[in-house]
């Protein structure tokens, strides 16, 4: 109760001021939710790690210039999706062929088996889309976001969002057909 | 959660309106649910074939371990960054700094206390062996110079002719 009723952006001037046990804070509330779009838009445990690891540095060197005039939440979201587009820039391209297993709870062994065919199937359609279009599906499909949640992390319109997607679920629809037939 | 409530929130939950509860709920639904799950894939048909795999790995337990260890690197750099020549001493703590002060203060005191007692034994020896307080020779520091140095020519100028000749 007491480190939930500190907010984010009350945690992220603590930072500013050195504080490490506020950082650390700040980890625990996003690790999961960095590391989920991280690896679902590499498609690739160590590197997702890389990206939230340097993520989280971003945040803490620019802590002294952060100004809490957007929430801190947004600003957390645009540093790791400009991480990812620049990671990609950089890096080679992503191999999806040796996905690590999505160890989710009750299921059978069979059933994880199934369960990993549908994840490196997603994973190879991601993969055909570019980088800003994954980036923007990974955020609405997988994380909840919403248009204008999106445009506030690209610093974009969600009329521009909405285009975006628009495109990546027309490329998406065939590479996806297979999995809509099984049911 | 039942069928018609799920059905009502479908649209919200393609436009990623939800609350993060909520989704979780409507998710572990839809992937029991053919029916509910055969709508949302009317409306949005990528919405339902990603929550075939919508599980993402656990974070790996290295992560926040990397993270703070890097973090903590972080600061240490930085703090050599603005080591500064003269205004270095800032780094430190008032408690440092007064401790650092104290120990100057004792050593210059001892310093002063010890220079002070030689000088006086010096002195009083001086005075007891020589009548004359000019005879810088009898001082035991300059008393033995080799001859021909820096130190021996200062001598030779600042004292007078009759007692170079008495030495």
């Amino acid at each position: 109760m007491p480190e939930e009723a500190v907010s984010d952006e009350e945690l992220m001037q603590a930072v500013a001021q050195g504080n490490l046990d506020a950082f650390e804070q700040l980890f625990l509330r996003y690790q999961s939710a960095a590391w989920s779009v991280a690896y679902r838009f590499t498609g690739d445990a160590a590197e997702a790690e890389d990206l939230v690891s340097d993520s989280f540095l971003r945040i803490l060197d620019a802590a002294e210039r952060y100004k809490p005039t957007a929430s801190f939440r947004t600003y957390f979201y645009r540093i790791l999706t400009r991480r990812c587009i620049d990671f990609t820039r950089k890096k080679r391209p992503i191999a999806t062929d040796n996905l690590p297993p999505v160890l989710a709870s009750g299921y059978s062994q069979s059933e994880a088996v199934v369960h990993q065919e549908h994840n490196q199937h997603i994973q190879n359609a991601l993969e055909q889309l570019s980088e800003k279009h994954r980036l923007v599906v990974v955020l609405r499909y997988f994380e909840g976001f919403s248009n204008i949640a999106i445009a506030e992390m690209f610093q974009s319109s969600p009329k521009s969002i909405e285009r975006m997607l628009a495109r990546a679920r027309k490329h998406l629809k065939p590479l996806l057909q297979s999995l809509l037939e099984e049911d | 959660m039942h069928c018609n409530e799920i059905r009502k929130q479908l649209l919200a939950y393609v436009q990623g309106e939800l609350t993060s509860n909520r989704r979780t709920m409507l998710r572990h639904h839809l992937q029991q649910c053919m029916g509910c799950r055969a709508l949302l894939a009317e409306l949005d048909p990528i919405a339902a074939a990603v929550l075939k795999s919508i599980e993402t790995p656990r974070v790996p337990e290295s992560l926040k371990r990397s993270v703070m260890l890097q973090a903590r690197m972080k600061q240490w750099d930085s703090a050599e960054v603005i080591w500064h020549p003269i205004l270095w001493w800032q780094m430190a703590t008032v408690t440092m700094r007064s401790t650092a002060v104290l120990m100057m203060m004792m050593v210059l005191g001892l310093g002063t206390f010890m220079g002070m007692s030689t000088a006086t034994h010096d002195l009083s020896d001086t005075m007891n062996s020589s009548p004359s307080i000019n005879n810088l020779y009898a001082f035991s520091v300059l008393g033995d110079i080799p001859d021909a140095s820096l130190a021996s020519s200062y001598l030779n100028l600042v004292t007078p002719q009759v007692q170079r000749n008495q030495r």
